[in-house]
């Protein structure tokens, strides 16, 4: 399994977003993706997830050629609307199942893993932050998807429950073997999470393997440099 | 807050009696659409009326029907109103205070089909519906009259009735509607019977039986002011006679207000069967089959309700 | 109802004993008394929830068309910008038109019976619903309309499974701002023309009362209309919000 992206040329407005280019991922990589803000992170996602059409190139998943999104390739979002206001807890992270007739994961077993089990039957309105995104990280990982799109889905958090999930992403990615594309602005939790790392500047994309090794100490000299280091090739 | 309340009360009490006591040297006549109110459109376009009353204020109020009128003569907004004798009768049987004053009119009033629709009465069914302007005007009666005669029940035909105003009936006769029937009045019967498809079913003297007053000029007790009426009658008259001696300048008088020509309304207003007089014609008749059929609920005799000149 | 709302009307009633027992004349104003007894009289002799009941059909039916061609627009809509482009001018133009003023001509168009009555209520519901349903389809959160994609769901059921729950706040206050121009209109339709021997519904009830002059009647006909108003809102639309808007925590 891999997804490839052909040369790809994306505009916005009249603004050139990619030019020509060309990215791979391949399975089981966990990528997260840094850069300035409106350089084009989110587009990048939505062209990997088929949700933005590209004027040049193709999108190869799995060999083929994908113009439409597909239950294997879910995507997160920073908000928290994206979760069913009319539906429980438990009826979010189930409402994939129905409509793609699968059995997918184990619900119980599901639930008591993001720590959601005391809340199953509220509702997302009656939820912390925190709570909502790990309803919406359920809710994507239930059908057994082979790639997971996260579009800085802890941006609204702050740092502890952040840190929570953080460790909670890494747990799930390691347990259920998935691929994770992950847009962030922070550069320290780019580090943390990705074993490799995008750049996105405006005229060229950077991948950078990341040197540091799990599990990673975010207090470590080391760790720290690198991040300094990366943070300089942001232009 | 109590006071308030009271203060309140008074205050309401004193607006609605207020209504009560109508001033004086004023006199509020309705004054209706139709071409058998044409006296009285030619007495107000002319001042007749204010002619023979110089010391009056007189008021005039267009007003669309005649439960209208029979409202704004109940909250004594109106002292004089025209209007036809059932709706009159069934005023008085409710203990209205009010008399008839005078006849105004008579007038072809007619129950006319849609000859593409039905050819008899006798075939309504409940496909159509027979037009009238409201329950319990004489439109309404005629028809029940006719049918009391004809079937031996008054409202056989109650359930394909429809209520809607003459205008409105008129559209929905000639229009692709369920409407096949009409019961109306003057000018709107004379227009429908224009049209090749539209004929007479019954005409009004042989549904009432006889001759008949259409429209009659009714006078609120309270009012009671024989002076008044009196003036009203004479301005009344000298335009009954106007249409009478000469219809020529009496049309174009009226034609303007009627929205229709000169010669159109010539002919309308000289329509065999339009009579204009003083004479009241009916009133027994009207009251015994009312009362026969449950319309009202008391004997009404022509003393009764006659203003004692 | 609490307490206070309990005493008004207590209040109400009382002022009005009061005052018609000033004026004195149940052709102008009857007592509540009177009133009370002509209202029970009319119940169950006169059949007047027979009235109601007409009326009240005769809006539901209306309603539910409404609300299926409301639907459809929005449907439509979320496939093709111009659609909701279209009806967003359309609805411009007709939302102001009050329906007793297009009745003549709904009158030459449907003739006197059900269909013009089914017309008018239409047009003043089918505005005001799709008014509301515009607003909050432009205001759909794009992440639920993704999660639909992503699931590879289709249009209908997108619609059905996603912003038809969605837009449901928005489409219950846009019932409730049709539903009373929808009484409105059919009350002043039914005034307006009715069959005299068959049942007709409640306009057609006041109309009778009115030109056989039976005020009581009248003020019997009204107590029911503001009964009947007071119900729908009470028990019907404000438990409705509560069982969506609210348990939803869509209220805004």
């Amino acid at each position: 399994m891999s997804i490839v992206l052909k040369n790809i040329s994306k505009k916005y407005e009249n603004k050139i977003l990619f030019e020509n280019i060309n990215l791979e991922i391949d399975s089981g990589e966990f990528i997260t993706i840094v850069g300035k803000s409106g350089i084009g992170k989110s587009t990048l996602l939505s062209i990997i997830g088929s949700f933005e059409k590209v004027d040049d190139g193709e999108v190869i998943f799995n060999e083929k050629s994908v113009k439409k999104p597909d239950r294997n390739r879910i995507i997160v979002f920073q908000t928290f609307d994206q979760l069913l206001p009319w539906k429980t807890v438990r009826e979010n992270i189930e409402f994939p199942l129905i409509h793609t007739n699968s059995n997918g994961l184990d619900i119980e077993k599901l639930l008591d893993e993001l720590d959601l089990k005391s809340v199953e039957n509220l509702y997302p309105h009656q939820l912390s932050g925190g709570m909502k995104q790990r309803v919406a990280i359920g809710r994507s990982i239930i059908t057994k998807p082979q790639v997971l799109l996260m579009d800085e889905p802890f941006g609204s958090l702050d740092v502890g429950t952040r840190q929570n999930l953080q460790r909670l992403v890494l747990f799930l990615w390691k347990e259920y073997n998935i691929t994770i594309v992950f847009v962030t602005h922070d550069v320290s939790e780019a580090v943390l999470l990705g074993n490799r790392i995008w750049i996105l500047n405006e005229s060229e994309i950077i991948e950078i393997e990341n040197p540091i090794m799990r599990p990673r100490d975010q207090m470590a000299a080391n760790y720290q440099m690198f991040v300094g280091e990366l943070i300089k090739n942001i232009k | 807050m109590k006071t308030k309340i009271v203060v309140l009360i008074l205050v309401l009490s004193v607006l609605l009696s207020g209504c009560v006591n109508s001033e004086e040297k004023t006199v509020k006549i309705a004054q209706q659409f139709g071409l058998a109110y044409a006296p009285l459109q030619l007495a107000k376009e002319l001042d007749l009326i204010e002619k023979h009353l110089p010391d009056y204020t007189v008021e005039w109020k267009q007003i669309m029907n005649t439960a209208t009128i029979r409202e704004g003569m109940l909250s004594s907004d109106l002292d004089i109103g025209f209007m036809g004798i059932p709706p009159f009768l069934i005023g008085y049987d409710k203990g209205m205070n009010w008399k008839i004053f005078r006849g105004l009119s008579k007038a072809p009033l007619g129950l006319t089909y849609n000859k593409d629709k039905i050819s008899s009465l006798e075939e309504i069914d409940i496909k159509h519906k027979i037009a009238l302007p409201q329950p319990g005007s004489i439109q309404h009666i005629l028809l029940a009259m006719y049918l009391e005669r004809e079937t031996g029940t008054a409202n056989s035909l109650d359930d394909y009735l429809l209520t809607i105003s003459h205008p409105d009936g008129q559209l929905a006769l000639l229009s692709n509607s369920e409407v096949a029937a009409h019961f109306t009045s003057p000018p709107y019967i004379f227009e429908e019977l224009k049209e090749d498809n539209v004929d007479f079913l019954v005409d009004g003297n042989e549904a009432f039986g006889g001759e008949f007053t259409f429209i009659v000029g009714v006078v609120r007790d309270k009012f009671n002011n024989q002076e008044a009426i009196d003036g009203i009658n004479k301005g009344v008259d000298e335009a009954v006679e106007m249409i009478i001696n000469d219809p020529g300048k009496a049309a174009e008088i009226l034609a303007p207000i009627y929205g229709l020509d000169e010669e159109t309304t010539l002919s309308y207003l000289t329509w065999d069967g339009m009579d204009f007089n003083n004479e009241i014609l009916g009133i027994e008749k009207f009251s015994g089959f009312m009362l026969r059929n449950d319309y009202i609920e008391t004997e009404i005799l022509e003393e009764d309700v006659l203003n004692e000149q | 109802m609490n307490n206070r709302k309990f005493i008004y009307i207590l209040l109400l009633i009382l002022s009005w004993e009061l005052i018609s027992r000033v004026v004195g004349n149940d052709q102008l104003m009857p007592t509540s008394l009177v009133i009370a007894e002509k209202l029970w009289y009319e119940l169950i002799e006169g059949k007047l929830w027979l009235y109601a009941f007409y009326s009240i059909v005769a809006i539901f039916i209306g309603l539910g068309i409404s609300t299926i061609l409301a639907l459809s627009i929005s449907l439509f809509s979320i496939k093709y910008k111009w659609v909701m482009d279209f009806f967003k001018f359309l609805n411009s133009i007709l939302h102001p038109l009050p329906g007793i003023a297009i009745l003549p001509i709904l009158i030459i168009w449907f003739g006197v019976g059900y269909k013009a009555i089914f017309a008018l209520v239409i047009h003043s519901v089918l505005w005001p619903i799709i008014t509301n349903l515009f607003l909050a389809l432009e205001t759909f959160p794009k992440t639920l309309s993704m999660v639909g994609d992503n699931y590879e769901m289709g249009l209908l059921r997108k619609f059905w499974y996603i912003y038809f729950p969605g837009i449901m706040p928005s489409f219950i206050s846009g019932i409730k701002t049709g539903w009373a121009r929808a009484f409105r209109a059919v009350i002043s339709a039914e005034m307006f023309f009715g069959v005299i021997g068959a049942t007709g519904g409640l306009g057609w009830y006041l109309v009778k009362k009115r030109v056989f002059l039976d005020t009581t009647g009248i003020f019997a006909g009204l107590v029911v209309i503001i009964i009947i108003g007071i119900i729908l809102e009470r028990f019907v639309f404000n438990k409705l919000e509560k069982i969506t808007i609210e348990k939803w925590g869509l209220k805004s």
